[in-house]
């Protein structure tokens, strides 16, 4: 019997098949008095309920547990377990439905697997190329124009940071991989951050927050970047406590972006309707959306009066997302 | 393949060996010639098997292993060549992959730095990593960040390879700043941290030390990438430094 249906019918016929005997067994020892037949009245729908459910229990159990084992392997596969498999049992749906799921996640991990390895090789062959121009600005020497040699170290430093962005945008659309995390003391991270710009200002109080300290570095430069390149000086950035919330802000005193632009702010490649070109790939507030998903956090625009724009990033502290009011997707 | 390269630069005592496993030819060639032209005798293979061969035949002082190689995974050509030699290796990555960085130092390489990285910075971690050896420091008593190593057991400071010149103090307060870098420390912590060391007479100001320890260690004094001051905190010892 590899089919389901053919079971359950095989097992309601025969439920059927040992109620009916027992009637007829009942019906012999019949007397013909009413009480007997009103025993047989009231017994008859309970003895039935009994002998379906009786033979049905054992088939409906060791169907929920197969279903409950493939439901468990389904989460595990959804919560980043890529080798989760389910033992096949028999040959009947369920068991077809296992082999399926086995299918399915067995390409699952080969394609995320492929996906890996395209971003380490694609990671090789565009940063070993930088490398090599990197050592070739070095061996110009004193006799190169220097201020050419600058402009190439920014640029080679812009295609870096715009390599890293695309295989981070990649690598965290992905792969579910965990966040790796420590113990930060954040206004030290965004006090380094803001050293690398001469116009961004650091405030806040210090806070202990459990989080992934390179994408942690990374949500901070982009907001500086992004403020340094579409804003005006100077940039002020405040590290706050708001209940059981972490608050990153960075404020510019640039013009205020125009209200039917700002849903599309947090897109990726979304550069909006500048007049120049102000560099980036668009991809920087994206990455701070995604890091701050990440940590359970959201990040949101707020135009500041007369003029000016606020970038605000709120993270929960561990443990507390309930009592922040974040929402994420 | 097996090139090699003489350095150009004269000096009294034998060059120190270096060997380059790298796939790419010509990034190979360009660091041979930059390695050689500040001193080193520089061969390069492009396999991790030849690597192996290499140094059973010819002792080299230090390894500039890249990570990805055609024939094996940098990680096993570090696994294996610990196991056989005792030759400091210095870790070459283009995977930007905390992992791989975590995964290699724990293998026994001596240190690792991502592509593209600046030559200055190779070479400073070279030379670094060649001093420990001769020295016989445990790489515990040295602390680098990017350009800037702190040998805690010759009480030194390099910045480029070269020595610079702090207080006993400042040295004091520069070793405290950097085992806690990634955190703000108070006036109040760091006083506590270097209590013990013998103050200057002629200055007591944490605030001045700070600043006379940048005026050393920094690109820029005026603008200070490496000792950050936090407004109403304190100081922060940068992390990530270049």
């Amino acid at each position: 019997m590899s089919h389901l249906h053919t079971r359950f019918f095989v097992t309601l016929i025969g439920s059927l098949a040992a109620f009916a005997l027992g009637g007829i067994v009942m019906w012999h020892v019949d007397d013909g008095s009413p009480v007997v037949h009103a025993v047989h009245g009231f017994l008859i729908f309970p003895c039935l309920a009994l002998c379906i459910t009786l033979a049905t229990w054992p088939l409906t159990r060791r169907l929920t547990k197969r279903l409950e084992r493939l439901e468990r392997a389904v989460e595990s596969l959804g919560a980043g377990n890529l080798s989760a498999r389910v033992a096949v049992e028999g040959r009947d749906e369920v068991a077809r439905l296992a082999q399926s799921f086995n299918r399915s996640a067995q390409r699952i991990e080969e394609l995320v697997c492929a996906h890996k390895r395209l971003l380490a090789n694609a990671s090789h062959e565009l940063r070993t190329p930088l490398a090599r121009v990197r050592i070739g600005i070095e061996l110009m020497g004193e006799s190169a124009d220097a201020e050419r040699k600058a402009g190439l170290e920014q640029d080679m430093a812009e295609l870096d940071q715009l390599i890293e962005e695309i295989l981070l945008a990649s690598r965290l659309d992905a792969l579910a991989e965990p966040n790796a995390e420590e113990d930060i003391d954040l206004l030290a991270l965004a006090a380094e951050e803001c050293a690398r710009y001469r116009d961004a200002q650091l405030d806040g109080i210090a806070v202990d927050y459990r989080g992934d300290p390179r994408l942690l570095r990374r949500l901070l430069r982009n907001l500086l970047d992004n403020a340094q390149r579409h804003g005006l000086a100077p940039i002020d950035m405040r590290i706050e406590r708001d209940g059981a919330c972490v608050v990153i802000r960075v404020s510019d005193c640039g013009p205020t972006i125009p209200a039917d632009q700002t849903r599309h702010l947090f897109e990726s490649f979304h550069r909006g309707p500048a007049t120049k070109w102000n560099g980036g790939a668009g991809l920087g507030l994206s990455l701070v959306r995604q890091i701050a998903h990440r940590h359970g956090g959201m990040v949101e625009y707020r135009a500041t009066t007369p003029h000016g724009n606020s970038f605000v990033v709120t993270l929960p502290l561990p443990n507390r997302a309930n009592r922040c009011g974040v929402t994420t997707p | 393949m097996l090139r090699s390269v003489s350095g150009s630069q004269l000096t009294c005592t034998m060059p120190e060996r270096i060997l380059i496993v790298e796939d790419d030819a010509r990034l190979a060639e360009m660091l041979s010639e930059y390695l050689g032209g500040a001193g080193f005798r520089v061969a390069h293979v492009t396999l991790g098997t030849t690597a192996l061969e290499y140094l059973g035949v010819e002792p080299c002082d230090a390894v500039v292993l890249d990570l990805m190689l055609p024939d094996m995974d940098g990680l096993d050509v570090c696994r294996q060549l610990r196991t056989k030699f005792d030759t400091p290796v210095l870790m070459l990555t283009a995977r930007g992959d905390a992992t791989d960085r975590i995964v290699g130092l724990e293998l026994g390489a001596d240190d690792y730095l991502p592509k593209p990285f600046a030559p200055r910075e190779l070479l400073a971690r070279l030379r670094a990593i060649l001093r420990r050896r001769t020295n016989g420091t445990a790489a515990e008593r040295s602390l680098c960040f990017g350009r800037l190593e702190i040998d805690r057991s010759a009480r030194t400071v390099c910045l480029d390879g070269t020595a610079r010149t702090i207080t006993s103090y400042q040295f004091a307060l520069l070793v405290a700043l950097a085992e806690n870098a990634g955190r703000v420390l108070s006036r109040e912590t760091l006083m506590d941290l270097v209590k013990g060391e013998t103050l200057e007479a002629y200055d007591r100001s944490i605030d001045v030390h700070i600043s006379r320890i940048r005026a050393e260690i920094e690109d820029d004094p005026k603008h200070a990438r490496r000792i950050i001051t936090v407004r109403g905190a304190g100081y922060v010892f940068a992390k990530a430094q270049d």
